[in-house]
């Protein structure tokens, strides 16, 4: 079959154009200007008291494809930088026994299979890797989009938006991370992990 | 007086003193309980950013789950209330000041332990008392 030239070269540039629509964007966490709007925190709820460690220290990028709803992601928080509030339970919380953060400096989460659920939620099934630990995760994740805008400028963000938020549940011991004694009734064995981050695509 | 009686006394002194004491201490425990619970308030500690928030219209971001606080520093408890009537508090100042809050689970915590070791003093004072007076009476009455 013979194409006129200019009609494949027309053909060409719309399935170009249109596979380029379809295609999920790349959205990156903005770990430096915007860094403060990212939370990663860690809650215990034991006996003798709740406590939460929070930081802002986390990174990655997410894909994500507003029409398909479809994505995927990888989301790296640094737990050195985790706050407890308490400067001693941060050192306790950082050493060996406990996070080990000098040898595994980062909690990651990588999505593998996204399902969208209802409304903004989907449910992520992703590896989640603590204390040198992997384990297989699943959650529901409350993904907003907003295209780049007057909105989106005003709020200080260059570029199209993705909020993501989620929270789980994880055994410490699961992690290979068990309780010592003298911190029974104050650090429970079970935690949630919750995140709310921004990312951007340019 | 023979030693044993003496010494029977000065148990039963004791012995009296530390109930009395412990069932003092039970007694105040609860009005010291109500004086913290009475200024604990349920607060969810937040991430303040209303440029970032608003543009999916959050008011912040929460940071943990709600709890009864006791928060002496009204300007920590910058946002009033959300859907819930949880009062908000806003996470920075509390850095920014060093506030720990102390929360009324701990307290509780704490008086429950308390009161555990000033019943079991209690009764031990009372066992005390009691046998100091028997051994006392025997003493003093060998026939």
């Amino acid at each position: 079959m013979n194409l006129n030239p200019t009609f494949g070269s027309i053909f060409l540039a719309t399935a170009l154009v249109s596979s380029a629509a379809a295609a999920p964007k790349k959205f990156v966490i903005d770990n430096q200007k915007l860094a403060y709007r990212n939370v990663a925190s860690i809650e215990s709820v034991a006996d003798f008291e709740t406590f939460t460690g929070k930081t802002n220290a986390v990174s990655g990028w997410i894909s994500y494809d507003a029409a398909t709803k479809k994505g995927s992601g990888k989301i790296v928080v640094d737990p050195a930088t985790i706050d407890t509030g308490i400067p001693l339970r941060n050192e306790h919380m950082r050493s060996a026994g406990w996070l080990d953060t000098s040898k595994y400096p980062q909690i990651v989460f990588e999505a593998v299979k996204v399902q969208p659920t209802r409304g903004d939620e989907y449910k992520v099934t992703g590896n989640f890797t603590l204390h040198g630990v992997t384990k297989k995760v699943s959650t529901t994740v409350r993904v907003r989009y907003k295209a780049q805008g007057p909105a989106t400028k005003a709020a200080g963000f260059d570029g199209d938006v993705v909020q993501l938020s989620t929270k789980f549940a994880i055994s410490l011991d699961d992690y290979g991370i068990s309780i010592p004694a003298n911190a029974a009734g104050k650090v429970a064995k079970e935690v949630t992990i919750s995140l709310s981050t921004y990312a951007i695509a340019n | 007086m023979s030693k044993k009686a003496k010494l029977a006394k000065l148990a039963l002194v004791a012995g009296t003193t530390i109930a009395v004491v412990s069932a003092l201490g039970l007694g105040v425990v609860p009005s010291i309980r109500e004086s913290y619970a009475s200024r604990a308030i349920l607060t969810q500690r937040v991430q303040v950013d209303s440029a970032g928030s608003s543009l999916f219209g959050d008011g912040s971001t929460a940071i943990g789950s709600p709890q009864l606080m006791i928060i002496d520093d009204p300007k920590a408890v910058v946002l009033g209330t959300d859907k819930s009537k949880v009062r908000q508090v806003d996470d920075s100042y509390l850095q920014a000041h060093k506030i720990y809050p102390l929360q009324l689970k701990t307290v509780d915590f704490t008086i429950n332990l308390v009161r555990m070791t000033m019943m079991a003093t209690f009764v031990f004072g009372l066992f005390v008392a009691l046998v100091a007076k028997n051994v006392r009476a025997k003493a003093s009455n060998p026939a």
